[in-house]
C-alpha cells in the first residue's frame, strides 16, 4: 500500500504522506479484506498482493490443472508473519479482558522495550498483572546486563507486578 | 486459580492459518506477478517438482533459500506492489 500511494499518479505528492497516514487510520485494526477496499478506494485500483493463491486474471491452458501461483506459504501451509512487538501487544490487549495475567514473551532481555510495551497494555487496562520471563538462556552480558536476571528486576521495580524467575 | 495467556509473536515467523483478522496487518504475502507480468510459481511447487525430479536436499534448499529472496515478503500495508490496473493495461496493450 505505501509503494502504491508512491506510485499513484492520482495522488499528487504533498499529499502522498497525508493519504497513507488516512489509509492506515482507516485501516487500523480492520481484517486484510477491508483493508483492500480502503486501499482500493483510496488509489483507485485492487493491489497486486497476495498471502495466497489467487486465480489468474487472464485464463491460460493452464488453468486446466490447476497450478497454484505466487503463493508464498511454506510446504507445510504455513503463512509468514511479521511478527514484532506490535503484533505481541495487539495479542495481548485481546486477551487482556479474559486472563489475569498477561505474559508477552521476547526473544531478549530489554528493558526499555518491556517498559513500552508494558505501558501500552496498562494505558488500556490499568494495573493489569504482567508477566516477564527472565529466561537463563538469555545471553545477559550481551545485552548490558551483569550476567544475571535480577539486575533487570532491580531495575524496574514499578513497571511490573509480577516477574518470573527460573534460576 | 491464575489464567496466563502468553503470547510469542514477537518473535514469530510462521502462523498456521489466517482465520483471525487480528493477524492480518502483520501477514507477510507478496506481489502476484514478475516484472514481465506472467505469475511467479508457488513455491511449495516450485519444491515439489525439485523433489520429483529427484534433486538433493542440499540443491531444494538453495531454491528455497532463493525464491525467498527474489521475492519481497512484505505486509499489505508496507506492500512493495504495483498496481494490478497498470498490469492490465501492460497485457491489453501487448
Amino acid at each position: 500500500m505505501e509503494q502504491a500511494i508512491q506510485e499513484s499518479s492520482n495522488i499528487p505528492s504533498h499529499q502522498k504522506a497525508s493519504t497513507l497516514g488516512r489509509y492506515r487510520k482507516e485501516a487500523s485494526g480492520k481484517s486484510n479484506s477491508e483493508a483492500r477496499d480502503i486501499a482500493a478506494d483510496i488509489v483507485g485500483s485492487e493491489i497486486d498482493w497476495d498471502w495466497d493463491c489467487m486465480s489468474p486474471l487472464i485464463p491460460t491452458s493452464q488453468d486446466l490443472f490447476p497450478i497454484i501461483f505466487a503463493v508464498p506459504r511454506t510446504r507445510e501451509g504455513y503463512y509468514h508473519t511479521a511478527g514484532g512487538i506490535d503484533a505481541a501487544v495487539s495479542r495481548a490487549l485481546a486477551f487482556a479482558p479474559y486472563a489475569d495475567l498477561i505474559w508477552l514473551e521476547t526473544k531478549t532481555p530489554d528493558l526499555k522495550q518491556a517498559q513500552s510495551f508494558a505501558r501500552r497494555i496498562r494505558e488500556k487496562f490499568p494495573r493489569k498483572w504482567l508477566v516477564y520471563n527472565l529466561s537463563p538462556s538469555f545471553n545477559w552480558s550481551a545485552h548490558g546486563y551483569s550476567g544475571n536476571a535480577a539486575t533487570f528486576w532491580i531495575r524496574s521495580p514499578n513497571t511490573y507486578s509480577i516477574a518470573s524467575t527460573r534460576f | 486459580m491464575l489464567l496466563i495467556a502468553r503470547t510469542d509473536a514477537e518473535s514469530a515467523r510462521l502462523l498456521s492459518s489466517t482465520v483471525d483478522a487480528r493477524d492480518h496487518p502483520y501477514i507477510q504475502g507478496v506481489r502476484t506477478r514478475l516484472s514481465d507480468g506472467s505469475r511467479r510459481l508457488a513455491l511449495a511447487e516450485v519444491l515439489d517438482r525439485a523433489e520429483a525430479e529427484g534433486q538433493s536436499g542440499a540443491t531444494i534448499d538453495n531454491l528455497e533459500a532463493k525464491w525467498l529472496s527474489d521475492v519481497k515478503l512484505t505486509t499489505f500495508d508496507e506492500g512493495k506492489a504495483p498496481f494490478r490496473e497498470a498490469v492490465l493495461l501492460r497485457l491489453i496493450a501487448c
